[in-house]
């Protein structure tokens, strides 16, 4: 009898641990909302996020709710987000592009960093949609980022008038900032020949040249925002370096993004992981959000197109194939963070993070024709366009992304944030490529 | 501090009326109700006297038979709250419940505001392609033709029925409710009078026109469909 007692107890302990386990490694989707009910804990920071402004309370109960928009046509979703993004511009009046809109303070001012890859971006607009506002628009971008350089060639951190805080009054030259930058003048030189652009980037580049020590780790020019010292996201950064090495033929700018992008492979995981990819992290083992992870699967991936470089696109892969996993196992659920076992315990998502990896998914699923990639890629674009309202009354809403699913989650708080609508855009224009690539295979 | 009371039909104890999810959500969203209002819909509750203010902790509860009669208003005046929020149903409120507030007294209803007011309002907005929307007002006397505080259109699922759309405007009615009472007590917001040749009052569908109604939805719901997630997260459709 005592056996028997032993053995039943045995196997109740192993069904815990395997539970646990199970939990641990493959949870499940975030539990189905309850319908028509909420946490009265959820409305108590509410009121300074302005529930009562046009727009507001709609997004907040539509999201509380795990409620969505309709789904339409790739454009349509594109056409909206660009205009939301021009809309931004204007907010401003200096032609870069407001941080975002703020439900506690509305637009907010423009941000160096993000205006620099948002020119990308514009670009690709003007050579899909042949509507000359966003060719005007992307040189007026390059324009003003070429007026607020600093003498010392780098773009500042954060940005002026932040009406929280958060990056403080000092212009704090940033090197993560400048290489973002030099994507947008990098890609101006090419659409318009100017030179003034590649010269603004030589000056950028000789700037993030001292930034980087002999390990390759970026140890000068550190933001001050996040609080992470060691910065393995700053691979996107590099991508601006690599890129301005390739347009001058300097191979200094090459060597140093070489010499950066190796101590970032030695970072990586056997499971795809990247240490340091965090803006938080204070060691090797701290968890990432989704936004950072994917700075470093971009940059990778782009050095390696731009050197020619096939180690770094394949370890770009390998997390985009890992986070890929993730968010399959969750119903198509991407956490906001993740540590460095894949596992998260989140029941928000990062929507830049979201748009990223799925421009990654369409960009990997298309260079090695891996339709498993494709295929979480477009699901992805659609969700997101779940999220996106194009009927909302707020032009700080309307046709934009915000910072977390939902609203009220744990990243860029009830703010619908520039990145996550640059992100989301190049997301749809991938989708419609590969969309027609499907039809036509 | 801002006096809040609600008015609504109900039929619980009263220690148990101050625990339904409107005074839940008026009281985490900064407006505790000091007072509930309420009739029965039936018999009238022998543990609580009729018009008459009944304490209940530090707050307090009046028993009606109408929420017209006068005794019950004069309760209500007495209760010298600066904003009555009604639960909803379909009483008429008279203009001396209407004004025993400071501030008035603020409802919900399902339609976008000024354009579709009176009945049926879920299924006129969508035989007239409009949004299904959350309107909150300032009530006056006549159909919806109060001061609007703040709109919403709510947002669909693809199996959504009328039924369906309704109790999620009657939950959302209760958010937006706490967030207009919030705003009119702070003065964040200011009530926009209504333009009534902009809309016109609609009646209860025939069943022939609800039918139509409901073939509209279906057309309109298509949309939501698509979303990988449109039945639930991790859900195959």
């Amino acid at each position: 009898m005592p056996g028997v007692i032993m053995a039943v107890r045995q196997r109740l302990r192993l069904g815990a641990k395997y539970r646990r386990l199970k939990g641990l490694y493959f949870p499940g989707p975030p539990p189905p909302p309850s319908q028509n009910t909420i946490d009265p804990w959820r409305l108590t920071h509410l009121e300074r996020h302005r529930p009562h402004a046009p727009g507001h309370a709609e997004i907040f109960l539509r999201d509380t709710q795990g409620l969505f928009e309709p789904i339409h046509d790739d454009l349509v979703h594109l056409d909206a987000t660009l205009d939301w993004l021009l809309r931004a511009q204007d907010a401003t009046g200096s032609a870069g592009f407001a941080v975002g809109y703020s439900f506690a303070h509305g637009w907010l001012p423009a941000y160096p960093e993000t205006t620099g890859y948002i020119i990308p971006t514009l670009w690709d607009a003007f050579a899909l949609r042949g509507d000359e506002r966003f060719r005007q628009s992307a040189i007026a971008a390059a324009d003003w980022e070429i007026a607020i350089q600093l003498p010392c060639g780098a773009t500042r951190a954060g940005y002026e008038g932040d009406p929280d805080g958060f990056w403080g009054k000092e212009l704090v030259p940033a090197a993560f900032n400048t290489g973002q930058v030099m994507q947008g003048w990098n890609r101006t030189f090419v659409e318009t020949g100017d030179s003034k652009y590649l010269e603004a980037a030589r000056r950028a580049a000789d700037f993030l040249v001292d930034c980087v020590d002999d390990r390759g780790v970026f140890v000068k020019g550190l933001s001050p925002g996040p609080t992470s010292r060691t910065r393995s996201y700053y691979a996107r950064a590099v991508y601006g370096l690599a890129w301005t090495g390739a347009l001058t033929g300097d191979q200094r700018y090459i060597d140093v993004s070489r010499r950066h992008l190796e101590w970032v492979l030695d970072q990586q995981r056997s499971n795809g992981w990247v240490s340091y990819a965090s803006f938080v992290a204070q060691d090797d083992g701290g968890e990432a959000l989704t936004h950072p992870l994917a700075y470093v699967a971009e940059g990778l991936l782009e050095c390696g197109l731009v050197l020619n470089e096939a180690k770094y696109v394949e370890a770009s892969r390998r997390i985009a194939s890992a986070v890929m996993h993730v968010c399959e196992k969750r119903g198509l659920f991407l956490p906001a963070m993740l540590s460095r076992r894949l596992t998260s315990e989140d029941r928000y998502s990062c929507l830049p993070g979201n748009a990223q990896f799925a421009c990654l998914w369409l960009r990997h699923g298309m260079l090695q024709r891996n339709l498993p990639m494709l295929n979480t890629g477009l699901k992805m674009v659609d969700w997101l366009k779940g999220v996106q309202s194009l009927q909302n009354e707020n032009p700080g809403i309307r046709g934009g992304l915000a910072g977390s699913w939902p609203i009220d989650g744990g990243y860029s708080i009830f703010i619908y944030v520039n990145w996550a609508a640059k992100f989301f855009a190049d997301s749809l224009m991938l989708a419609r490529s590969v969309r027609r690539r499907l039809l036509e295979s | 501090m801002s006096r809040v009371a609600v008015i609504g039909s109900y039929n619980t104890s009263p220690r148990d009326l101050f625990h339904v999810d409107l005074m839940r959500y008026l009281e985490a969203y900064g407006c505790r109700p000091s007072a509930v209002v309420f009739r029965t819909g039936a018999e009238p509750r022998s543990d609580v006297p009729l018009n008459t203010i009944h304490p209940v902790g530090d707050r307090s509860v009046v028993q009606v038979s109408r929420f017209d009669d006068p005794a019950a208003i004069e309760a209500m005046r007495r209760l010298s709250a600066d904003l009555f929020v009604y639960a909803g149903g379909r009483d008429l409120l008279r203009p001396g419940v209407l004004e025993a507030a400071r501030l008035g007294c603020i409802g919900s209803h399902y339609g976008p505001l000024p354009e579709i007011r009176g009945m049926g309002t879920v299924e006129w907005s969508v035989l007239n392609g409009r949004p299904i929307v959350v309107a909150i007002q300032r009530m006056a006397a006549g159909v919806d033709v109060g001061d609007i505080v703040l709109q919403a259109p709510v947002a669909l699922r693809p199996d959504d029925t009328f039924t369906t759309i309704r109790d999620r405007c009657y939950f959302w009615a209760k958010i937006m409710l706490a967030v207009a009472a919030r705003a009119l007590l702070s003065g964040s917001t200011v009530a926009t009078p209504q333009r009534l040749d902009e809309g016109r009052q609609y009646y209860r569908l025939h069943p022939d026109v609800t039918a139509l109604a409901t073939r509209k939805l279906a057309v309109r719901l298509q949309a939501y469909g698509k979303h990988p997630w449109a039945f639930g997260p991790g859900r195959k459709r």
